[in-house]
């Protein structure tokens, strides 16, 4: 990993949804040349941006998504949707690595075989795609590697590799590949391999030409090209220079020389187009090499040479005097070179730039205000009259009250995201999750651009995606019965977002059946959700909210999308982690809307204060689920611990008091007073002497000696001064 | 280490991640670098500042490192005359012989390390060593 990562993971992160995208659109459109354009442009910056971190798998594996869309590109064919599958496929794959590279910090350990696995799909789908016409040869960048792996590091003198892949055919066409290879100058070493890993000895066909060919040699790669000229689209060559370490100073006047034959190569190669710029150009870079090799008696040759070749508008003096300075190329100039410190590169968060003005301006008004305020004080140690004091320091408490809210939104607004990094990602899963289920479905997404904290956007994914699936799966109806009762065969699904006050507000629409509120009643009556007679009592709307129940889920069969022992309920539980809600309305025949409500930011904590012993505490209250009243003959031992019955589940009971060590008498006679948490996904009950209220506060963590204390979540100064200790419920259950 | 601190280096790549890659290398030896963003960008540059090499990207919005090339060696001198170090992730033949012809004075294959890049860029600007 090197000091790329990090800015290597937000622009690919960009490029992969700037990807998924232009697909995405090539599918609604597969003749539309400028998203294909696009789509190419971004695999192949992804393909260069790996290569930088030397993440050798995704580069690999995009450059063989790559060459399909460049021969889409060539084709002007429209694109088949099987080929634009597997290129999706290999942008999820390419963002599973990411999210590891993110998580971990290292490369993905599995990424070479999913490797691998994603080049045999991606080339099998352009076979297919294309029928017979055009066999993709599989992207291969590792072949390098296999064949330093095959030296063993015997010839840290090589200079160049090529791999050279015949045609099937070359036997018929009097080709001798081993022959063209064996011309090669300086020839080290040499690895045969099949090129075409079905082949055994059982079916194998004598007459193809199944090889793939691996060298190493001394010469530069300009010489090798140019052995190789006649089956030059067959073969790839490579200059080894960073690769030997050992040899950096001998490859560096290796690779001076190299450009100074690249000259020649290309004088040769000119025309009469642009001849000045190329002799000009050539000349240049032929002294400033020579000057490299510190060749200085053929410097002033090639200058001369340069002009004549100029004056002449003729390549000829400038390739003789090259080719002079060339023969003539002292070697006594092998002073090793040291190689440059590694730069660190900063740690960077990419920001708006009119976010960051927003900032500068509240801190320089917030400054005006200060000085006014120091203004005040000094007319008051000046005897002034209090009356004026007191009125200028109630107009700056007043602007400053402003700049400070302001300030608070501006420091908040730099942690947000745009809902579309994580809408982005659906139109796809739905148009899967449906054909999946044989239902045809598109998603519309509305107000992308909606912003919330960027803990609560990456947070939504799973929530939206199990409303997404459950809506697909349950609420949209097949495409014959949509036809039979007058809607359109196809479905739709809208996710919306927008700002509503300091919430964001994401809706889930379906044009589906809706829910069917007698079967909720009898499937929650059947799974003992709630008594018959509580449900015969409850009111349509009621009704629908108990899918959001735990333990509930109408569907009768386990699908493979929605019944995987999950319902509604995790997706409730999921937002109200992030301080939100979820509600669900419901017309039969016409659709579903689920909303889910979130707080714009989160830096806002919400806690409920509980008392015991005469003392206050705070409990996060995303780690709250409900607080209950039970009477203390529901209240068991078991074991060294107690624990309560609370609807059919029996859920550990701590006593505050007790957890924090402190002395109370027991209260026997009064039912207790229970707040029921999660914690680390399991259910418990803390029991305390009163509930207190709901308040927001901005949590501080412990600091300095008290850093290390345990159970705490941080503090927070109550309205009165006093310190609220807020606890650490995951702790407390550990 | 030589110093190549008037030496003025073009970057012309699409991609940031790239451009800062080579930025880095190249100051790190003192080189003063200027960044564009496609070839259109880097005639742009060439037309109003002196370089001493420009370092292109084949493939790129708007125009292309080889149309980049063509436009550039068809100026009057000097401008024509900047010598063009091409690189891509292409490895194929036809790809370099592409930039030759267009007039490219060598053609490295992506990805390159940062001390073969910078030290590339010490030859091209020619200081001893």
């Amino acid at each position: 990993m090197n000091e790329f990562v990090e800015q290597f993971l937000l622009e690919s992160r960009e490029l992969v949804a700037q990807a998924t995208d232009d697909l995405m659109a090539l599918e609604e459109n597969p003749g539309d040349r400028e998203r294909l354009d696009g789509a190419f442009r971004a695999f192949h910056t992804l393909k260069g941006a790996a290569g930088i971190v030397e993440f050798a798998a995704m580069s690999r594996t995009l450059h063989a998504a790559e060459d399909i869309l460049a021969k889409l590109r060539a084709s002007h064919e429209p694109v088949a949707s099987m080929v634009l599958d597997e290129c999706l496929t290999c942008l999820d794959l390419t963002s599973r690595w990411l999210d590891h590279m993110q998580a971990s910090g290292e490369m993905p350990p599995a990424a070479d075989i999913e490797a691998d696995d994603m080049i045999t799909r991606l080339v099998s789908s352009m076979d297919i795609g294309e029928g017979e016409k055009g066999v993709a040869l599989p992207a291969n960048n590792d072949w390098l590697d296999r064949l330093r792996g095959a030296a063993g590091g015997h010839f840290p003198e090589a200079v160049s590799a090529v791999r050279y892949l015949p045609d099937p055919d070359a036997f018929f066409q009097g080709d001798d590949p081993l022959l063209v290879i064996a011309s090669l100058p300086q020839l080290l070493t040499v690895e045969l391999a099949l090129s075409n890993r079905t082949v055994s000895l059982e079916n194998m066909n004598t007459f193809r030409c199944d090889l793939e060919i691996l060298a190493l040699t001394k010469a530069p790669a300009a010489e090798i090209r140019s052995a190789l000229l006649t089956v030059a689209e067959k073969a790839e060559i490579r200059e080894l220079t960073a690769a030997s370490v050992s040899t950096v100073a001998e490859d560096y006047l290796t690779q001076a020389t190299s450009v100074l034959k690249a000259q020649v190569v290309l004088l040769r190669d000119s025309g009469f187009e642009g001849l000045l710029g190329r002799l000009s150009s050539a000349g240049r870079t032929a002294v400033n090499a020579l000057h490299y090799l510190g060749s200085n008696e053929a410097i002033t040759k090639v200058e001369l040479a340069t002009s004549a070749a100029q004056a002449q508008r003729n390549v000829e003096p400038l390739i003789v005097a090259i080719e002079r300075a060339l023969e003539s190329k002292t070697k006594a100039d092998s002073q090793p070179i040291i190689s440059p410190a590694p730069i660190v590169a900063p740690r960077a968060l990419r920001i708006d730039m009119n976010r960051i003005d927003a900032l500068v301006k509240l801190a320089g008004e917030l400054i005006i205000v200060k000085n006014a305020i120091g203004h005040a004080a000094k007319r008051m140690q000046g005897n002034e009259d209090l009356a004026t004091v007191k009125s200028i320091l109630r107009d700056q408490h007043a602007l400053f009250d402003r700049l400070a809210s302001e300030l608070q939104g501006a420091v908040l607004r730099i942690r947000v995201l745009p809902l579309r990094t994580v809408f982005r990602r659906f139109p796809r899963l739905v148009r899967e999750i449906a054909g999946s289920v044989n239902k045809t479905v598109r998603l519309i997404t509305e107000g992308e651009d909606t912003e919330a904290d960027a803990t609560i956007v990456d947070a939504l994914f799973e929530p939206l995606l199990h409303v997404l699936r459950n809506a697909v799966d349950h609420g949209i109806e097949a495409s014959e019965r949509r036809i039979s009762i007058g809607k359109p065969s196809m479905g739709t699904l809208i996710l919306r977002g927008r700002r509503v006050a300091e919430n964001v507000r994401i809706e889930i629409e379906d044009d589906g059946g809706g829910i069917d509120v007698d079967r909720v009643r009898a499937v929650a009556s059947a799974r003992g959700v709630a008594s018959e007679e509580a449900l015969a009592a409850m009111a349509d709307g009621e009704i629908i909210d108990l899918i959001f129940a735990a333990g509930f889920s109408t569907a009768e069969t386990v699908t493979d999308l929605s019944g995987r022992g999950v319902g509604m309920d995790s997706v409730r539980t999921a937002v109200e982690r992030l301080g939100g809600s979820v509600t669900l309305q419901s017309e039969p025949g016409k659709g579903t809307v689920v909303s889910l409500i979130l707080p714009f930011s989160l830096m806002m904590t919400r806690v409920m204060t509980v008392e015991v012993v005469g003392q206050v505490f705070g409990l996060p209250l995303d780690s709250v689920v409900e607080t209950t009243i039970v009477n203390r003959d529901m209240i068991v031992a078991i074991g060294s611990g107690r624990a309560f019955i609370l609807r059919d589940r029996t859920i550990p009971l701590l006593d505050l008091a007790e957890t924090l060590g402190l002395a109370r008498v027991p209260q026997r006679e009064l039912p207790a007073k229970i707040v029921v948490v999660t914690a680390a996904g399991q259910i418990g009950g803390i029991e305390v002497d009163r509930l207190g209220e709901r308040l927001d506060v901005m949590l501080k963590p412990m600091e300095g000696l008290l850093g290390s204390m345990r159970g705490v979540a941080g503090t927070t100064l109550l309205g009165d001064g006093r310190v609220l200790v807020v606890l650490d419920v995951q702790e407390m259950f550990r | 280490m030589s110093d190549y601190s008037k030496k003025r280096v073009l970057v012309i790549d699409d991609a940031a991640l790239v451009r800062t890659y080579y930025r880095s290398a190249l100051e790190a030896r003192g080189f003063v670098v200027e960044e564009a963003l496609n070839g259109l960008e880097g005639l742009e540059k060439v037309l109003l500042q002196a370089f001493d090499l420009a370092i292109v990207d084949v493939n790129m919005p708007q125009m292309d490192g080889i149309t980049f090339l063509h436009t550039l060696r068809s100026k009057e001198l000097p401008i024509s005359g900047i010598p063009v170090l091409v690189t891509s992730t292409e490895s194929g033949m036809q790809d370099m012989a592409a930039a030759r012809r267009a007039g490219a004075n060598y053609y490295l294959v992506k990805p390159i390390k940062q001390e073969t890049l910078a030290e590339y860029a010490a030859i091209f600007c020619g200081a001893a060593r």
